[in-house]
């Protein structure tokens, strides 16, 4: 298990009206895995189980090669966590909040705690209740990192806000890697933040992970291939190709194994390749869910 | 580690709840005074000091326990190097050792008063059982808040509790012999009384008790 920062196998939760199936997660150290999921796709479970504060029914869970929830005190002593519905107690002051952490955690780093106050332009005598969203964000986001865990967790952390708060965390968030032994699981629904700052991506939906791979294979494999059909010629079915929108003559055909040779296969055909186009990964990730959910309700239907 | 972070928490929760404590004591200091004028103000002064540790029974499981929760500092406590049952243990030693300081100061003073008096020595037995209704009822709000996690159960506790002080008095006073007992100059420890303070005292240990049975069966805490 040593280089693995997280290992989840088989794991599953089960709710009245979600269950969590099947979930394999691995984490090498040193890199940022971008967790990307539609709302209500089970990232939030899936980084609670990590965090040991739901149990898993099925699976094992190791988060720096400590079981969890069994031995999640242990673990949580060099993991930074920061979600979106987290809250700093209003009625004191972040630098109440930086002794408080700073007590608990020896790692704490007072040098750069006040570089990030700095970059962050927060003011350590204020109180929480008169800080913005984005700045109570990056309040959390600086009693995190400040205690310079080895794994952060962090759930959502840019939602809600403005593009230059969301440039400064995703900035930091990139120079934190400058350690590479420092590992950060990133979930969030905005597929632009996780493009650019993750190395791999996992995409979950409906509760089940449904793929997940290094970001430039994502970028590499996926392209859409605009063609032309003569008169009396319909598209063949290839492998790789997941789905096929056509109008009239013209059709799009979406592969998640781009290969050259698909394009000489369709010209091969007679078919006109008019373009293939790199897809974004937000692109990426829509095409991913509805094929899997397509492939669901195949499986359900057969 | 985790003795020391049990022990910080709950040095938080003192300072982030120290103005309402603090104004509870000094309200608590106001009640002992009054006691010690004897007369219409002792009366007073008994009420505000069944008041204060009623009011304090109820502010801190909300403050530190519902509140928490409910203003989302629960992720933030818990992304601590802490376990579920440890951050239950925080909790409860902090509600606890802070109710019993005031409550017990109020209580000795409020009996102790009554005892020097020499004529209402009947007057203790049935005040120390009325003494342990509100610590109690604050076990029982405070089980309630940490293990079902909701401001409405907490709030139909609190409620429920506040509304079973009368009838504790009216069942109390029920029993044959309690009422002439209470007029007399000496404390008679008799069969009734003895059995509401072991009802108390049960279900005070058994509330906290099932607390920690309760976390330690629970697989989501947030």
């Amino acid at each position: 298990m040593s280089g693995l920062a997280v290992h989840m196998e088989g794991v599953g939760k089960d709710y009245r009206f979600f269950s969590l199936r099947d979930v394999h997660l691995e984490i090498p150290e040193g890199h940022i895995v971008g967790f990307i999921g539609p709302n209500g796709a089970g990232k939030s479970t899936t980084i609670r189980i990590l965090m040991g504060l739901v149990h898993q029914d099925r699976g094992h869970v190791t988060v720096l090669g400590h079981p969890m929830p069994a031995e999640q005190a242990a673990a949580k002593r060099d993991v930074g966590f920061a979600s979106e519905d987290m809250r700093l107690y209003d009625s004191v002051t972040l630098d109440w909040h930086m002794r408080f952490i700073r007590s608990i955690f020896p790692t704490w780093d007072e040098t750069y705690a006040q570089t990030l106050l700095k970059r962050f332009d927060l003011r350590r005598d204020q109180r929480i209740k008169g800080l913005s969203h984005g700045q109570r964000v990056k309040a959390t986001l600086l009693l995190v990192l400040a205690r310079r865990p080895r794994l952060l967790i962090l759930d959502e952390p840019t939602t809600g806000l403005d593009p230059v708060a969301r440039h400064e965390v995703l900035r930091e968030l990139s120079e934190v890697m400058g350690d590479d032994r420092r590992s950060i699981l990133f979930s969030s629904h905005n597929t632009q933040d996780v493009e650019q700052i993750s190395d791999q991506i996992t995409f979950i939906d409906r509760g089940r992970i449904i793929d997940s791979r290094d970001k430039e294979t994502f970028l590499d494999r996926w392209r859409r291939i605009r063609v032309e059909l003569p008169s009396g010629i319909q598209l063949p079915s290839l492998s790789g190709v997941i789905d096929v929108k056509q109008t009239g003559r013209l059709a799009v055909a979406t592969t998640n194994a781009y290969d050259p040779r698909l394009a000489s296969a369709y010209e091969s055909a007679g078919i006109r390749v008019h373009n293939i186009e790199s897809m974004t990964l937000e692109e990426i990730f829509v095409a991913n869910v509805q094929h899997s959910r397509e492939g669901i309700q195949e499986g359900i239907e057969a | 580690m985790t003795q020391t972070l049990v022990w910080r928490l709950i040095a938080k929760d003192v300072y982030l709840t120290r103005k309402g404590l603090g104004l509870l004591f000094l309200a608590g200091c106001l009640a002992v005074g009054l006691l010690q004028r004897g007369g219409p103000a002792g009366l007073v002064g008994i009420t505000t000091a069944l008041i204060v540790v009623i009011l304090l029974g109820i502010v801190l499981p909300m403050q530190t326990v519902v509140n928490e929760r409910k203003k989302q500092n629960l992720p933030f406590v818990m992304s601590l190097p802490i376990s579920p049952l440890e951050y239950t243990a925080a909790k409860l030693a902090m509600n606890l050792s802070v109710y019993v300081v005031l409550w017990l100061a109020v209580t000795i003073a409020v009996v102790g008063t009554i005892a020097r008096a020499g004529t209402f020595g009947g007057m203790i037995p049935i005040m120390t059982v009325a003494a342990l209704v509100p610590m109690m009822t604050f076990a029982l709000l405070l089980a309630v808040s940490i293990v079902m996690e909701s401001e409405a159960w907490a709030i139909g506790t609190m409620g429920a509790s506040n509304v079973s002080y009368s009838f504790w008095w009216y069942f109390l006073l029920q029993f044959p012999g309690v009422r002439a007992d209470m007029a007399g100059p000496v404390a008679i420890w008799s069969g009734p009384i003895r059995a509401m303070l072991a009802v108390e005292s049960a279900v005070i240990v058994l509330a906290l008790g099932l607390t920690f049975f309760f976390q330690s069966r629970k697989t989501d805490f947030i």
